[in-house]
């Protein structure tokens, strides 16, 4: 079942089951996940465009997929940057997973 | 994500992450996993792996601290790993070395074609491999490696890869991979036909690997040494090999086939950086120490070619040889060395055919003529040299100017060498001026001119021919002789340009004499038509001459005696000359003129052109009944003409062709006691004959020491004016600087002699014009 690796979505699954369903380019942003799709072997992942987090929370993961978007959204922007906020209670989680997913 | 901004205090506590339990149970378990994990990749089996998985294990390592045990870990499954596939998979691929050597060649070919292709295919998997490795591993590179300063994972990879399987200790794989390698090329080069991608793949794969000591790739280190020394070896033999069997224009073929060959090699599947350092070697090896030897092979060198006008092997090798310093120097010299050998052969032909010429002394005439015809076949000679060099300088040497110099210097020197060079040229001019140039046209003429000129520059001695050309150019104008005034115009017009206007002043001078007669004649006829009283029995015709401008010894004016009538017209001429201008003088000068004689034979009436002397010879037959004969003493005291010159005209008057007297006894030679007697029996076709008056010659001995002689006085002078106006100029000068400068001024005319120099100066001391300096012995004053 050769799966045709350049669909347009990819699926992150949180430690806690939740499902994040994304576009491929934008999940691309994040240095680790980029390499999980695009390795030349042929792992587990890029075959089925999906990717277990059993680390990150559902709360942190989630907080991730938006940051992807926002920079997706005003990478190379010249007009207003809107601040991308945060909440202090999962600050250091997140910063964690900001680390584990270099992004 | 790490966008910097830890929040201000706010309310809602901060989580703490999540503690892992950092037990050790839980490394090694971690790191079993990711062991086998790259086992398997290893073998191909990475779709079986999670890599979010070992991601995350490598992660928990690095955060634990366990960083270095992870790296050291990985360095060993991999050294393992490939430890294993030097055993497995190279050295079973090694190729075996045969019995005999013609089989081992072949048995090497594909023997190690193999072996690079068992190597090629290994080096591929590790790469591949170690990228999914790297991959997974990327946190630890970018946290751990960077901190502890050890390679990256794919470096790393690089390197293992390098000391397990290139240069293991454990196998020879690099003496065969190289062994292989060198044999692959030896190959190619004794033109069989090998796998250039294997070569290929295994030079990348060196040129990937880097010596950490060296900092270069071990591609550098280890393989391109031993390439370039075999390959220095390889041509050293062929050189050899190859100059003793092809012949030069073959030997250069196959020289630059191989210097092709190499720079296709490298650039298929070597790496850039050994381009300039093989096409060296080659270069060393087959062109710069076989140089005199192709330039010197018998019957096919550089002189063949050169006979042969072997356009294209001479251009061939002068971009071959253009590429070694040595090269051209060899070729300029072996080139010079020829041109002055056939300038010699030229030169000596010309003393060899003189030699037989004054063996006959006495038929003045015979060898006057064969002389001028030596002249100018010598110059004709040295015109085709030149025309054939230029050839080859252009089509062959591609005009370098180098080259061209040195031509120039080797043209110089064998002209200098001959001391005849400026009469001859001079006479070369004479006689296409006189005759050569009828039927040419415009563009031709001038051709011809401008070679003759590009020899002239090539003379060092410019006053001799200056002197020269004008004893022929008078001779020419007085004679009436010259083919076309518009030629001779042209060449004093390129004579100027050449020397400047002091050369040709006199020239121009005595062009214009030439004008002006015409016009005082005409303005003599309408005198005498006016006058109607003296008129002459005969046409008078003169050309007034300004002894300044014109060659000839005009002030020892030769002696004739005219017969009556004859002075009584030159009488007339001179009053109406010197009334017109007054201050002048005028003297005859019988050896030059010509005259028209109506003469009445039995058989009937001829028109005979001679010269002034015979003129008055046969006037002096006039009164005689025609069987008396008068004797040469009578002739000689009547007429008073000098002795060589009488006996010139009675030859051509009564021993050439046209016999207008019989002299008696018969015989070609004038002897004292000869009678002449007027030939009335004398017939012919023509109405109007000419006797020939000797033209322009080559002269004799003693005519050529009296104008050399002329020419060392005027050298005298020329020197003592020179150095007199620059002493003038600086009013004290150093002896040494006072020499360089004279000869600079003189350069164009002629090479003084310092010694003569040294002379001259001292003359003018004594004439009080300079003085020595009190204190100094050598530096000179000007006294004015």
């Amino acid at each position: 079942m050769s799966k045709n690796t350049s669909s347009e979505y990819v699926k992150l699954i949180s430690s806690d089951k939740f499902e994040f369903i994304i576009k491929r380019d934008i999940a691309l942003f994040s240095g680790t996940i980029k390499n999980m799709l695009s390795s030349p072997g042929q792992f587990m992942e890029s075959e089925q465009n999906t990717i277990h987090f059993r680390d990150i929370k559902a709360v942190i993961l989630e907080k991730v997929c938006q940051y992807l978007y926002y920079k997706d959204r005003y990478n190379n922007s010249t007009s207003e940057i809107p601040q991308f906020n945060i909440d202090p209670t999962i600050a250091l989680e997140l910063l964690m997973a900001a680390d584990f997913l270099d992004c | 994500m790490n966008n910097g901004r830890k929040p201000t205090q706010q309310k809602g506590k901060i989580k703490p992450p999540k503690k892992s339990n950092a037990a050790d149970s839980q490394f090694s378990d971690n790191w079993d996993r990711l062991a086998q994990a790259i086992r398997e990749i290893h073998r191909k089996n990475a779709s079986i792996l999670s890599f979010e998985e070992l991601y995350r294990n490598a992660y928990n390592m690095v955060l634990h601290k366990n960083g270095d045990k992870l790296y050291n870990g990985v360095r060993e499954v991999i050294t393992q790993h490939l430890e294993e596939v030097a055993k497995d998979q190279v050295v079973p691929a090694f190729p075996v070395s045969g019995a005999s050597s013609s089989q081992a060649n072949s048995a090497n070919g594909a023997g190690g074609a193999n072996f690079l292709k068992v190597l090629k295919s290994v080096w591929e998997d590790h790469t591949t491999c170690m990228l999914m490795i790297r991959d997974i591993l990327m946190y630890m590179d970018r946290v751990y490696a960077k901190s502890a300063n050890v390679p990256l994972v794919y470096e790393l990879g690089l390197e293992l890869f390098r000391d397990t399987i290139v240069r293991s200790t454990i196998y020879p794989i690099q003496n065969h991979l190289l062994d292989v390698l060198l044999n692959q090329i030896l190959l190619e080069r004794e033109n069989e036909i090998i796998d250039r991608s294997n070569i290929k793949a295994s030079m990348d794969m060196l040129l990937e690997l880097t010596d950490t000591s060296a900092k270069d790739s071990v591609y550098a280190t280890d393989f391109e040494g031993r390439f370039l020394e075999t390959s220095a070896e390889y041509y050293r033999v062929e050189g050899q090999m190859l100059v003793g069997e092809c012949d030069a224009p073959e030997y250069m073929k196959k020289v630059e086939k191989r210097l092709n060959e190499e720079e296709q090699r490298v650039r298929h599947y070597l790496s850039q950086t050994t381009e300039p350092k093989i096409r060296s070697i080659v270069e060393e090896e087959l062109i710069s120490k076989h140089l005199k030897t192709v330039i010197e092979m018998e019957n096919s060198g550089l002189i063949p070619m050169l006979r042969n006008e072997k356009m294209d092997d001479l251009g061939r090798m002068y971009k071959l040889f253009g590429r070694v310093i040595k090269g051209h120097e060899e070729m300029k010299t072996a080139i010079s060395n020829y041109i002055r050998e056939l300038g010699k052969d030229i030169n000596e032909t010309v003393s060899n055919s003189a030699t037989t010429a004054t063996a006959g002394e006495s038929h003045t005439t015979g060898d006057r003529q064969t002389g001028t015809s030596v002249a100018i076949r010598w110059v004709q000679d040295v015109l085709d040299l030149k025309d054939k060099f230029d050839k080859v300088q252009n089509l062959a040497l591609s005009n370098d100017k180098a080259f061209q110099t040195a031509f120039n210097e080797a043209f110089e020197f064998f002209i200098n060498k001959n001391l005849k060079s400026p009469e001859f040229i001079s006479l070369f001019i004479d006689d296409n001026l006189k005759k050569g140039l009828k039927g040419k046209t415009e563009e031709e003429v001038d051709n011809v001119l401008d070679k003759t000129i590009t020899l002239f520059r090539f003379i060092g001695e410019k006053d001799v021919f200056e002197r020269y050309y004008k004893q022929h150019l008078a001779k020419r104008l007085l004679l009436g002789r010259s083919v076309s005034d518009d030629a001779e115009r042209g060449m004093i017009g390129k004579l100027k340009i050449e020397c400047g206007y002091q050369f040709t002043t006199k020239l121009e001078g005595m062009f214009n004499d030439m004008r002006i007669s015409t016009d005082t004649m005409t303005d003599f006829k309408d005198y005498l038509e006016k006058s109607a009283l003296e008129r002459p029995k005969l046409d008078l015709s003169v050309t007034v001459l300004t002894s300044t401008f014109w060659p000839m010894n005009l002030s020892a004016s030769p002696r004739c005696n005219f017969p009556a009538e004859i002075t009584k017209a030159c009488d007339t001429f001179q009053r109406f000359y010197l009334a017109r201008h007054s201050g002048r003088r005028l003297t005859w000068q019988s050896n030059m003129g010509s005259a028209d004689i109506r003469a009445t034979f039995n058989a009937r009436k001829h028109d005979i052109n001679v010269s002034t002397y015979q003129m008055v010879i046969l006037l002096m037959f006039n009164d005689l009944p025609p069987s008396q004969s008068l004797s040469y003493e009578t002739i000689k005291g009547e007429s008073d003409i000098p002795e060589a010159d009488l006996k010139r005209n009675l030859q051509s008057l009564a021993c050439a062709k046209y016999k207008i007297l019989v002299k008696e006894p018969k015989g070609k030679e004038i002897e004292p006691g000869d009678k002449f007697y007027f030939n009335s029996d004398f017939t012919c076709q023509l109405q109007r004959i000419k006797i020939q008056t000797v033209a322009s010659k080559v002269e004799t001995e003693g005519e050529r020491k009296d104008t050399r002689e002329k020419v060392e006085e005027a050298r005298k002078h020329q020197t003592e004016a020179a150095i007199v106006r620059i002493m003038k100029d600086r009013k004290t000068m150093d002896h040494n600087l006072l020499i360089a400068e004279v000869t600079k001024q003189l350069q164009p005319r002629f090479v003084p002699n310092p010694a003569m120099i040294k002379k001259r100066i001292e003359a003018l001391i004594e004439r009080e014009y300079l003085e020595r300096a009190p204190g100094d012995r050598r530096v000179y004053n000007y006294l004015a």
